[in-house]
């Protein structure tokens, strides 16, 4: 019997559902509290700050042993701009930490904070990305030539010969705007100062503790011995908490330098204005088609808005430079040209967000699509059939080599799931009525689950890729897995567990996974890349196989049989074929207690590192919309995804990454929009401006899994956490667009807001 | 507030970006009727300008044969919308225009 697919109930679920997890705010009750002073100006000079008399509050001046933050890309076109942990001189987008107070309690660091005088002598921001691309924009940091921090750019050889031997040359301009991953729980930290050993541990709401804790030793000066950086409950962090922010530096060193225990807890303003912000992309597209509407060439230029800083450790090449790895996407062509430029602006720094950047260039390539096959008179099923991926492995345009998927079959599972012929014919019916319905799809890759090869690809300073897990199963029986990945939210201590389950042939509640304290797991790197299931998962069946060696070995020389004939199920091992039997709990007992019998030494305990060059998931979605046109407000009336992600470890918990990223994705395509005026003030920095949909927004997601059996991973599973937020938008834009299409309108950006439909409508005076 | 009787028909309508946001514009109205023909109307705007108001403008239209278009198209006419991160002016009177309206059929329905 197979724990792996069954839909078992999270492990995680009753602390939380009761109220009893532990996040960082709990932990941080009582500590002394840490208030940032923060910039009301984009750009400018501080002239001079005045401290309150009698207050503790500190400021770059202090600060003078802390390094900056400096993310670094090994590429001749990186420019290496640094974060100070507290403003040096200059300010450089609104809500940049200036000061730091302490107080005893919110409140009162608050009012301290309030009583800090910042003169700053502001200077005209540089905010929109291509007005900061103009050769006349001020430059946002110093060094470099322009205002452009990393740049990518490929070609391959025949991408002139084939635009000239085109039919058809199709070309849009995309625009997407400003979001924020929004974890529902904002950022925070306790730093807690030992005076017995002088260390500090400090509990934060992080996806990577292992990675923090190095990027804050090399920042602070100190060995990493003298750190421990637990992540306890995290809510949620979508890419937004994978950074080394300013305010953990200063967090650690406040501790150390007073030595005493204090916490920062994020408010929601807070977070708008200082964490991370994502997707502020603009794209031209060229393409080339021949006659059958085959894709010859793609010629592309990517701006990506990476705000006044670069993110500690992917670096703000993370947007760009993905955006040009896998614009391909699902599509085969073999003609490609692009170049990809990061661009500093005086706003808030950009981070990974999920999906980075493919939200938006399957958005480009979607919307690429269904406009080339208006112009071919071609149903969108028809084009998408006639440019997917068909041959595995299939090495893209781009180099990346793509393991065996279902490009296709997903593509007919979703057109089949949503019926187009009846749907066509309900179109026509109810446009009689004046209703507008429209269907649109979005097929897409998730590239998943890759190691240190592709990131060490990729010319980072700092390379994550591998998970370690380390295993024991104790004198009674059960057993513990320490894991160097860190979950924030997905349910790993459940789908971890039925792996570990199967191949020790225990059940998975005698098995617990530890996670988020670097005292207490080994090296590795956390959540993001859609990766946790597939790295940490391999790394979980390495050493659980290894430990199930070991039993059997132990079992066979207790029973008299080969160990390779010893079968672990339902907690026994058993002689394959015969009734000899032991309780596994019984050789843990012997193998601690009674070593002297066991040979190769006492205890049950093994590790192992996974490190895979990674998989592709795939997927394509459809939505049927309904477009008020008097109102511009849109309704989703049916959500289809078709995806394949190999074997499902939970299906339940895959549901659930589906269910969520298609929220996020539909938010992408209709609601949530950061904004800035034209001087760099942020204009949305509350969720009364900046919509997240609620429950009532969501429509019914009906998910179709087809399974592909690859080997790139040795579990076969591919990752899923972010598909569902790549493929959304372009659905939902493409529906809008095929509804409106009797006004002959056309949408290329996001997100597509009932005033922008109506501004588009009243254009066509409708 | 009297108890309407059986001659007064209502209907009501707002337009929010998500199910419970302050509404970007809505229209309630109550119309008192003799068959299809309106005695008396009603018709107050909210969330379109500072303050909810009553538009006798509309009202004089629809006493005088005008019809529940003509109504409408009569609010966004004279109304002077606010702006702001979610609607713009145009955005508003489009708005106030098939709250209206459709307030209206409520009504007539």
């Amino acid at each position: 019997m197979s724990w792996i697919g069954r839909s078992l109930r999270r492990f995680e679920d009753p602390a939380l559902l009761l109220g009893r997890g532990r996040f960082t705010g709990d932990v941080a009750r009582g500590a002394a509290a840490v208030r940032f002073v923060r910039s009301d100006v984009a750009r400018g000079r501080i002239k001079s700050i005045a401290k309150p008399q009698g207050a503790l509050v500190f400021t770059a001046e202090d600060l003078k042993d802390v390094k900056a933050i400096r993310p670094l890309l090994h590429r001749p076109d990186y420019v290496a701009i640094e974060h100070p942990v507290l403003a040096r001189g200059r300010v450089n987008h609104v809500g940049e930490a200036i000061a730091v107070v302490v107080a005893d309690d919110p409140a009162m660091a608050e009012d301290i904070g309030e009583a800090v005088e910042i003169d700053i002598e502001a200077e005209d921001a540089v905010v929109d990305v291509d007005a900061a691309l103009l050769p006349s924009a001020a430059k946002v940091h110093d060094i470099g030539k322009s205002n452009v921090i990393v740049e990518g750019t490929l070609r391959t050889a025949g991408v002139d010969a084939a635009f000239a031997r085109a039919h058809k040359r199709v070309e849009i301009n995309i625009h997407s705007r400003r979001q924020s991953a929004m974890p529902l729980e904002p950022r925070g930290g306790h730093a807690a100062w030992d005076a017995a050993t002088g260390r500090v541990t400090l509990t934060c709401s992080v996806q990577m503790p292992h990675m923090l804790r190095t990027g804050l030793a090399d920042v602070l000066g100190i060995p990493e011995a003298e750190l421990r950086v637990i992540a306890p409950d995290v809510g949620g962090g979508f890419g937004q908490k994978m950074q080394l922010f300013p305010e953990y530096v200063a967090l650690v060193w406040l501790a150390r330098r007073l030595r005493r225990s204090l916490a920062w807890i994020e408010d929601r303003h807070e977070n708008f204005l200082a964490s991370a912000h994502a997707r502020d992309q603009r794209y031209t597209l060229r393409a080339a088609f021949d006659q059958e509407a085959r894709l010859l060439a793609i010629d592309a230029d990517i701006r990506c808005n990476i705000g006044a800083y670069s993110c500690y450790p992917t670096t703000c090449g993370v947007e760009p430079l993905m955006a040009m790895a896998e614009l391909p996407g699902p599509y085969d062509f073999r003609e490609y040209a692009v170049r990809s430029r990061g661009v500093a602006t005086n706003t808030c720094m950009m981070a990974p967000y999920r999906g980075v950047s493919r939200p938006v260039l399957t958005f480009a390539m979607e919307r690429l699509m269904d406009t080339a096959a208006a112009q071919f008179g071609l149903d969108p099923v028809e084009i998408r059939r006639r440019n997917l991926i068909r041959k595995f492995p299939y090495t893209s345009a781009s180099g990346l080599v793509y393991d065996e998927g279902s490009y296709l079959q997903t593509l007919e599972a979703a057109a089949k799931a949503v019926d187009v012929p009846a749907f066509r014919q309900l179109q026509r019916a109810e446009r009689e009525k004046k209703r507008y319905l429209g269907l649109g799809f979005s097929a897409f890759s998730e590239r998943s689950g890759y190691g240190s090869k592709a990131f060490a690809a990729r010319k980072m300073d700092i390379v994550p890729g591998y998970e370690t897990v380390e295993i024991a199963m104790d004198p009674s029986g059960y057993v513990v897995a320490r894991i160097g990945a860190s979950p924030h939210g997905q349910g790993l201590r459940t789908s971890l567990a039925q792996i570990i389950a199967d191949e020790l042939g225990l059940a998975p509640d005698k098995i617990r996974v530890v996670h988020g304290d670097t005292d207490n797991t080994p090296y590795g790197w956390g959540t993001f890349a859609s990766r946790s299931l597939v790295l940490s998962g391999g790394a979980c069946k390495l050493a659980a196989a290894a430990l199930a060696r070991r039993i059997a070995e132990i079992a066979g020389g207790m029973l008299e049989a080969a160990a390779a004939d010893i079968e672990l199920a339902e907690g026994k091992a058993r002689v394959k074929g015969t009734d000899k039997v032991i309780e596994i709990a019984r050789i843990a007992r012997i193998a601690y207690q009674q070593s002297h019998l066991v040979q190769g030494g006492p205890g049950l305990r093994e590790s192992a590192t996974y490190d895979p060059d990674g998989t592709f998931s795939n997927a394509c979605h459809a939505a049927i919309v309904e477009v008020d046109i008097q109102t511009g407000g849109v309704a989703i009336r049916r959500f289809v995804v078709a995806e394949d992600a190999g074997i499902l470890v939970n299906p339940m918990i895959v549901d659930g990454q589906v269910h969520g990223g298609v929220a996020q994705g539909i938010a992408n395509a209709l609601f949530e929009e950061i904004k800035y005026d034209e001087h760099g003030n942020l204009l949305t920095t509350s969720l009364a401006d900046y919509l997240p949909p609620t429950a009532a927004e969501m429509p019914q997601i009906e998910i179709h899994h087809l399974v592909t059996l690859s080997d790139a991973t040795i579990t076969k599973a591919k990752g899923v956490g972010e598909g569902g937020t790549i493929g959304a938008p372009a659905a939902v834009v493409n529906a809008i667009v095929d509804a409106l299409s009797p006004f002959g309108i056309e949408l290329f950006e996001l997100p597509v807001t009932p005033q922008r439909i109506r501004q588009k409508l009243r254009e066509v005076n409708a | 507030l009297p108890i309407l009787d059986s001659s007064w028909r209502t209907g009501f309508y707002e337009f929010s970006r998500r199910a419970g946001d302050f509404a970007l514009a809505m229209t309630a109205v109550a119309l008192r009727t003799d068959g299809k023909k309106i005695k008396e109307a009603r018709i107050g705007i909210g969330g379109v300008e500072d303050r909810p108001f009553r538009c006798t403008q509309a009202e004089t239209v629809l006493l005088q044969g005008g019809s529940l278009a003509d109504a409408a198209q009569a609010v966004a006419q004279m109304v002077k919308p606010m702006e702001d991160i979610h609607a713009d002016a145009p955005y508003r009177k489009d708005l106030v225009r098939a709250t209206t309206l459709r307030a209206l059929e409520q009504a007539m329905a």
